[in-house]
C-alpha cells in the first residue's frame, strides 16, 4: 500500500504525514516503511488520548536519543488544542503584517542617491530579517558610496550589485541557519522554529553550544560529556580490532572440504581472516586567541582515544609550532597537562601563521608525516600567509593518508571567508564547533581511517 | 497477531513485570504490525526481560541468541558437525581400505562425490538459534540479546533474514519460517545500529523507573521487603543515578540485590553503617564505591535516603 493512498480520507492519516515532513526538516530521518507503520499504528490505538497517539508515533518514527527528544517538543507543538492553534495563527498573521511594514520600510531604506534599488522580494524580505547593527551597515555603505567623489547616477547598476551580493550571502546564511529552509507547509515551519530555538536539538543541550561559549559553571559537565563521548567512540573504534583480530579463526567448514582427499586428517587449515589496522593521527592544533579553548577539548577528546590508534602526534602553533607528543605521552592527567601547555602557550601572543607552523612541521618532524598518517588540523582558518599555508597543504595531503580540517568556524560563515575558499580545496574540511560536532567529526575520521 | 492492549497489560502485571504504557504501547505496536521490536536502554532497566516476558505471556518457546563479539553465522544459524563429519569420513576409508562397500555407493556411482553429499545432509546438520526459530513449529519469540555487540556485517545478515525470514542453505536448498518469529533485540547502544535495521523495527527505549515504579518493582521481585524499606531503596537509587556523577549506574538488577541483602539482614531501616557495609552490592565500581563513601562521611543517609528517612 502506498503511503498516499493509506493517507487518503482520513484526515489523521494526512497530519501525521505532514507531521512527519516537520520532523524531516528537523533532521529525523524517517523512512517510508516508518511513515506506513506510524500509519497503521494510528488504527490500534485510541486516537482521542493524545498520549497513546504520542507513544506509538513515536516507536515508530524516533529510533535514537536525538530523535526522541525532537519528537518529544515537535508533537508538543504539532498537535494543539483548537484554541492553540488559532492564538499561533494569529501571531503568524501578525508576524507576517510586520514583515510586509518592513519590507515597505527597506525600500525607504535601501536608496543611493535618493534612489530606490531594484532588488527582488527575496532579498528584501532578506533585509527584514537582519540585525539592526547589519541593517545599519548596509545603510551606512549605501550614504557613504551616494556622496563619494566623482560618484553619479551611473554608478547605480554597481551598487545595486553589490547589495545584491550581500544579502544572497545573508539569505543562504539565514537558510542554513535556525530557521532552516521553508517546507512550504506554515504550522510545519512554525514548528520547526520552535523546536530549533529551543534547546531542540536532542542529549544535553551542552553539546550544541559553541564550545568557545560554554560558561565556566558549565566546564565540568562539559568534561564529562567529553569523556563520555570519547570513550564511546574508543569502545567502538577498539571493537572493531578485536573482531578483526579474532577473524584469524579456523574455518571448518573449508577446512573439511579441503581436506576430503586426506581422509578427514585436517592437514591444510583454512582461515577466514580479516585485516585491520589502526590509524596514526597527527593532531596539529592552533592555539591562539580563542582558539586555545577548543585546542584543549579536541586534544583531550583524541587522547580519550589513545587506546585505539597506533600512534598519537600532537603539535600546537600559533606564531610558531611546537611538539607536545611526549609531554601527553607521559601525562598522568592529560586534561591538567594540556592546561598547563596552553598556559605556556601564550608567550608566543596572538599572531596566527599556519604556513610558517607548517613550515616547521615539514622541515623538522617529517618523519611523522608518512603515507598512513591522518593529519588532524584544527584552526578557523584564519591564519597570515593563507596562499602559501594553501600550497604547503596541497604539497603535504599527496604525501600523507588524508588531511581533515576541523573548523572551528560554523559552516554557515564559511562563504564570507577567503581564507576558508583558499584552504578546503586540499583538505576535508568539517565544521566543528560543538561537542556534537566534535564527535561527529571524529566518528567520521575513525572510519576512514 | 490479535491481542488486546488491555489483556497485555493486565498478563505483564500478572507476570511481575511493572511497567507503564511507555513500555507496554510499543510492545503491543510491534505484535500488532507483526515488527521486530528493537528495545534500547541502560544496563539492568529490563530490556531482556520483556522477551523472556513475552514468551511466557504468549506461552511460546523463547529462542535466545545471545550476540558477541566475533558472532558469525556458524554460531548464529547453523553449522556442520565437523566432527562427525571426520569420523564419518574416516570410518568410510577403513571400510574401502578393508575391501569392504563403501556406505551407500551404488556400483556406477563415484564415491568421493556420494561422500560428500552424504556429509553435508541434515543428519550433519547443527541448528543454531536462528534456523531453529525459522524451523520451530509454533510461532516462538527470538531474543537477539545485545545486537550491538556484533559486526556490521553480521547485523547487514540479520537484516535480511528479519526482511523474509528464510535462508538458503547452499547443500540443503532454502529454509523458509513456518510461522514468522515474534522477534525482540536488544542493545545497550555501545555502537549505533544501521538506519537499515531500525527502520525495520519498532522502538523502544527504556529509561530507569521513577521512585513509585521501582518501589512496586522491589515489592514484586522481593517479596519480604517493607514498604519502608523498598521507599529507602527506590531513593537511594533515584539519588544515585541522578544526583551523582558515577561511572556506572545502579540498575534494576542492583536494587533488587541490595533489598534482598538487607531483607536478609534484618534491616528494616538504612543506617549510615548499614549503608556502608553493603554499598558494594549497589556499586561496582571502585571510584564510585569510594565516592559513595565521602558522600555517606560527609552528609550520613540524609541526602541519599532524600525524605523518607525523615522521622
Ligand atoms: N519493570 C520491571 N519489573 C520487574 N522486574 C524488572 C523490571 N525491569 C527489570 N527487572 C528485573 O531487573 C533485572 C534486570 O533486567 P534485565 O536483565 O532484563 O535487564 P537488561 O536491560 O536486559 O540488562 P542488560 O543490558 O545488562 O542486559 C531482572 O532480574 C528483571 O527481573
Ligand atoms: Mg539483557
Amino acid at each position: 500500500m502506498s503511503i498516499r493512498r493509506a493517507a487518503r480520507g482520513t484526515s489523521a492519516g494526512r497530519n501525521v504525514l505532514r507531521f512527519v515532513g516537520t520532523l524531516r526538516s528537523l533532521g529525523v530521518p524517517a523512512g517510508s516503511g516508518e511513515v506506513l507503520d506510524a500509519m497503521a499504528a494510528l488504527h490500534h490505538v485510541n486516537m482521542r488520548d493524545r498520549s497513546q497517539v504520542k507513544l506509538v508515533l513515536s516507536a515508530a518514527l524516533a529510533k535514537d536519543e536525538r530523535s526522541r527528544s525532537i519528537f518529544d517538543q515537535a508533537f508538543d507543538l504539532y498537535f494543539v488544542s483548537a484554541e492553540q492553534a488559532a492564538v499561533r495563527a494569529r501571531a503568524r498573521e501578525a508576524e507576517g503584517q510586520a514583515r510586509a511594514r518592513r519590507i515597505a520600510q527597506s525600500e525607504a531604506e535601501l536608496r543611493f542617491q535618493g534612489q530606490s534599488l531594484e532588488l527582488s522580494g527575496e532579498h528584501r524580505e532578506t533585509y527584514a530579517q537582519l540585525s539592526q547593527a547589519q541593517q545599519e551597515r548596509l545603510r551606512e555603505f549605501l550614504s557613504r558610496s551616494s556622496g563619494g567623489h566623482g560618484v553619479d547616477a551611473s554608478f547605480l547598476p554597481l551598487i545595486e550589485h553589490i547589495v545584491r551580493g550581500h544579502l544572497e550571502r545573508w539569505r543562504q546564511g539565514i537558510e542554513n541557519g535556525p530557521g532552516g529552509p521553508s517546507t512550504g507547509d506554515e504550522i510545519a515551519d512554525d514548528v520547526v522554529r520552535m523546536v530549533r530555538a529551543g534547546s531542540g536539538s536532542g542529549g544535553d543541550p551542552l553539546l550544541y553550544v559553541d564550545i568557545k561559549d560554554i560558561s565556566e559553571a558549565d566546564m565540568p559537565r562539559a568534561r564529562v560529556l567529553l569523556r563520555r563521548l570519547a570513550k564511546r567512540l574508543a569502545t567502538r573504534v577498539m571493537r572493531r580490532y578485536r573482531r578483526a583480530r579474532a577473524g584469524d579463526r579456523v574455518d571448518f567448514r573449508r577446512t573439511v572440504r579441503a581436506n576430503l582427499r586426506y581422509g578427514g586428517v585436517p592437514v591444510e587449515l583454512r582461515f577466514s581472516r580479516r585485516k585491520v589496522l589502526k590509524p596514526k593521527i597527527v593532531l596539529v592544533c592552533d592555539v591562539s586567541g580563542s582558539m586555545s579553548r577548543y585546542a584543549s577539548f579536541i586534544l583531550q577528546f583524541s587522547y580519550g582515544l589513545a587506546k585505539v590508534v597506533r600512534d598519537l602526534e600532537a603539535f600546537l602553533f600559533a606564531e610558531d609550532l611546537e611538539r607536545v607528543s611526549e609531554q601527553l605521552r607521559d601525562a598522568a592527567d592529560v586534561e591538567l597537562t594540556i592546561g598547563r601547555l596552553l598556559e605556556s602557550s601564550r608567550v608566543w601572543g596572538k599572531g596566527t601563521n599556519l604556513a610558517v607552523a607548517l613550515r616547521r612541521l615539514n622541515a623538522e618532524h617529517r618523519q611523522v608525516l608518512t603515507g598512513d598518517a591522518l593529519v588532524l588540523v584544527v584552526s578557523d582558518t584564519k591564519t597570515l600567509a593563507v596562499t602559501e599555508a594553501a600550497a604547503i597543504l596541497a604539497e603535504m595531503s599527496r604525501r600523507v593518508r588524508d588531511i581533515v580540517w576541523l573548523n572551528t568556524v560554523p559552516a554557515s560563515e564559511w562563504p564570507g571567508l577567503p581564507t576558508v575558499a583558499a584552504l578546503a580545496p586540499h583538505v576535508r574540511m568539517y565544521e566543528c564547533s560543538t561537542l556534537a560536532d566534535l564527535d561527529r567529526v571524529l566518528r567520521l575520521t575513525m572510519d576512514i581511517a | 497477531m490479535d491481542i488486546e492492549l488491555g489483556w497485555l497489560r493486565t498478563e505483564f502485571e500478572r507476570d511481575g513485570y511493572i511497567c507503564g504504557m511507555e513500555v507496554l504501547l510499543p510492545v503491543y505496536l510491534a505484535l500488532r504490525l507483526g515488527k521486530p521490536l528493537l528495545i534500547e536502554g541502560a544496563p539492568g532497566v529490563g530490556k531482556t526481560e520483556v522477551a523472556k516476558v513475552l514468551a511466557r505471556v504468549l506461552g511460546a518457546e523463547l529462542i535466545r541468541l545471545q550476540c558477541y563479539e566475533g558472532l558469525d553465522e556458524n554460531k548464529a544459524l547453523y553449522e556442520w558437525n565437523y566432527q562427525r563429519q571426520l569420523l564419518r569420513i574416516q570410518l568410510s576409508r577403513s571400510i574401502a581400505a578393508a575391501g569392504g562397500p563403501a556406505a551407500g555407493v551404488g556400483a556406477d556411482a563415484d564415491p568421493e562425490l556420494e561422500l560428500e553429499r552424504d556429509l553435508f545432509s541434515h543428519e550433519y546438520l547443527l541448528m543454531r538459534p536462528l534456523l531453529r526459530a525459522i524451523r520451530s513449529p509454533e510461532r516462538p519469540v527470538l531474543l537477539v540479546d545485545e545486537v550491538d555487540k556484533v559486526d556490521e556485517a553480521f547485523e547487514a545478515f540479520l537484516f535480511e533474514l528479519l526482511s523474509d525470514f528464510q535462508v538458503s542453505i547452499p547443500e540443503l536448498g532454502t529454509v523458509t519460517a513456518n510461522h514468522v518469529p515474534v522477534v525482540v533485540l536488544t542493545s545497550n547502544s555501545e555502537r549505533d545500529l544501521s538506519d537499515g535495521l531500525k527502520r525495520r523495527c519498532i522502538y523502544l527505549y527504556i529509561d530507569f523507573p521513577d521512585v513509585d515504579r521501582e518501589v512496586r518493582i522491589i515489592q514484586v521481585k522481593v517479596p519480604g521487603t517493607s514498604e519502608l524499606l523498598a521507599q529507602q531503596v527506590a531513593a537511594a537509587m533515584r539519588f544515585l543515578r541522578t544526583e551523582m556523577d558515577l561511572r556506572k549506574k545502579p540498575s534494576i538488577a542492583e536494587a533488587l540485590d541490595w533489598a534482598r541483602a538487607l531483607v536478609a539482614l534484618g534491616i528494616e531501616r538504612i543506617g549510615e553503617k548499614d549503608a556502608s557495609d553493603t554499598a558494594s552490592l549497589v556499586l561496582k565500581n571502585r571510584d564510585d564505591l569510594s565516592a559513595l563513601r565521602r558522600e555517606i562521611a560527609a552528609h550520613g543517609v540524609q541526602r541519599l535516603l532524600g525524605r523518607q528517612d525523615q522521622p
